[in-house]
């Protein structure tokens, strides 16, 4: 559960969220959406911490966003990245790079699992062979959502999820994410998506109203 | 054997040198001669002055003197440092200058105490110059470290993010971004022994050569000066880093937008 009680953000003397309350419940899809530049990424960041809030108190699943809850509430929350960076040269080693942090040795999961989170998502397992650096973007959001879910994380926020994904994988993503319980909270202005979500939230010039 | 001195009129036949150089500058529409100008007038004052300086530091040979001597040279250093690597000086003095001191004086402490052994151990000819060598390398490998460690992590931040959300702790999570830091800042380095004596003759090496010393104990001081360099640039860097990072992320695990200077500076 992701909940904003009267939450301001300001960055450079600019108010890009102003007074902001609103509670998104464990599993819903809900869809943030605004003009370019009106705030939507900072949004998400600062449910992550990564930018620090002015005013107000942002909980995820009860807990207040601050440095002494943050590593309990990262260890809940995933964000995919509208273009994913990928670190290592191969599509297993960014897959698998989470394993490779002390926080999760020795809790690498199996061949068959990989390959079941990989079939959901339309991705075949040969990918795993091939050199990051030559992952189409759409690849890299799926590989991306899979270290997700491999991860077991509870909350999803996505950057334009379905932007680089064709037809089918995006179905794919689409299928999984309103079949599965995680909380999913993305920006889009996919029409299908907008219209299969639970909820909408617009951002207009610093504030946020629910549509739907 | 000495060196022999160059007279003052014909030593003044060497700035001619520098006319067929401006011209083509010129020519090429540059820009650059005003700054190569104020350079080459710096350079002089500069090292005359010095020279000025060493001749009566060498002559006292004191040993607060000296050690005064390599504690301004290094705040100086420091100084170029953070601003060359556009970083803010009132937040990262202090660790960086740390960094500085680690890298240069271990090496130069195993120069005079283990290897060349002068006497006194403090002896100017040897502690000052050896320090001015090993801290000018490691002013430039810091320079370039810091550089790229920072807007690395400035520019790849949601990376970095992503890092800390798949459960790294923060070194885990800096450390592709300092990997590609130190690699960068010790190529030259590392191109450097790998050619050197074969396209130049290094530049202490030949100084000594024309000083008097006989090549084998010149070449001798040339790989004592490379090995300490590439000590002293690696350890500097790499506690300079390290001893940045809590004064670079907050209590969130982010980076602090005011480590950077207001405005960049070449």
């Amino acid at each position: 559960m992701i909940s904003f009680e009267a939450v301001t953000i300001g960055m450079q003397g600019r108010v890009l969220v102003h007074d902001a309350s609103f509670a998104i419940l464990a599993g819903e899809k809900v869809v943030l959406r605004g003009k370019s530049g009106s705030g939507k990424s900072t949004l998400l960041k600062a449910i992550v911490g990564g930018i620090p809030i002015t005013q107000g108190i942002i909980r995820i699943n009860g807990l207040a966003v601050v440095p002494e809850n943050i590593q309990q509430i990262r260890q809940d929350l995933a964000y995919i990245a509208q273009e994913p960076g990928m670190s290592q040269e191969t599509a297993a080693g960014d897959l698998l790079l989470p394993f490779s942090f002390k926080a999760h040795l020795g809790h690498e999961p199996t061949t068959a699992q990989i390959e079941a989170v990989l079939a959901r998502l339309l991705l075949d397992p040969a990918i795993l062979r091939q050199k990051s650096a030559t992952l189409s973007g759409g690849e890299k959001q799926r590989l991306v959502i899979a270290r997700a879910i491999l991860l077991n994380k509870q909350i999803f926020l996505a950057d334009e999820i379905t932007s680089a994904l064709d037809a089918e994988s995006k179905q794919a993503v689409f299928a999984f994410l309103l079949e599965s319980e995680h909380t999913v909270l993305s920006i889009s202005h996919d029409p299908e998506w907008l219209r299969r979500c639970d909820r909408i939230l617009t951002i207009d010039n610093g504030s946020l109203q629910e549509d739907r | 054997m000495d060196a022999l001195d160059i007279p003052l009129a014909r030593f003044a036949l060497l700035y001619l040198l520098l006319l067929l150089p401006l011209y083509l500058l010129r020519r090429l529409k540059l820009g650059l001669n005003r700054e190569v100008l104020i350079s080459v007038v710096r350079m002089s004052v500069q090292l005359f002055l010095v020279g000025i300086y060493l001749k009566h530091i060498f002559a006292i040979n004191s040993i607060l003197l000296n050690l005064l001597w390599i504690m301004v040279i290094m705040v100086v250093a420091n100084l170029n440092i953070l601003k060359k690597a556009g970083l803010a000086v009132n937040k990262l003095f202090w660790p960086s200058l740390a960094g500085v001191a680690c890298g240069t004086l271990s090496v130069l402490a195993v120069f005079l105490l283990l290897v060349v052994q002068p006497t006194p151990l403090y002896d100017a000819r040897y502690l000052i110059p050896l320090a001015g060598m090993l801290l000018g390398n490691c002013m430039n490998g810091n320079i370039l470290a810091l550089e790229r460690f920072y807007s690395g992590l400035r520019k790849n931040e949601t990376t970095f993010l992503s890092y800390l959300l798949m459960g790294a702790n923060l070194n885990e999570a800096i450390h592709p971004f300092m990997r590609e830091a130190i690699r960068t800042s010790l190529a030259p380095t590392i191109a450097t022994m790998m050619t050197i004596g074969i396209v130049s003759l290094p530049g202490m090496m030949t100084g000594q050569i024309l000083g008097g010393s006989f090549p084998l104990v010149a070449i001798k001081y040339q790989i004592m000066i490379m090995i300490g360099i590439f000590a002293s640039l690696v350890i500097s860097m790499v506690t300079s880093l390290y001893f940045s990072l809590p004064f670079a992320f907050d209590q969130m695990l982010m980076l602090k937008a005011e480590i950077f200077a207001g405005k960049k500076k070449k």
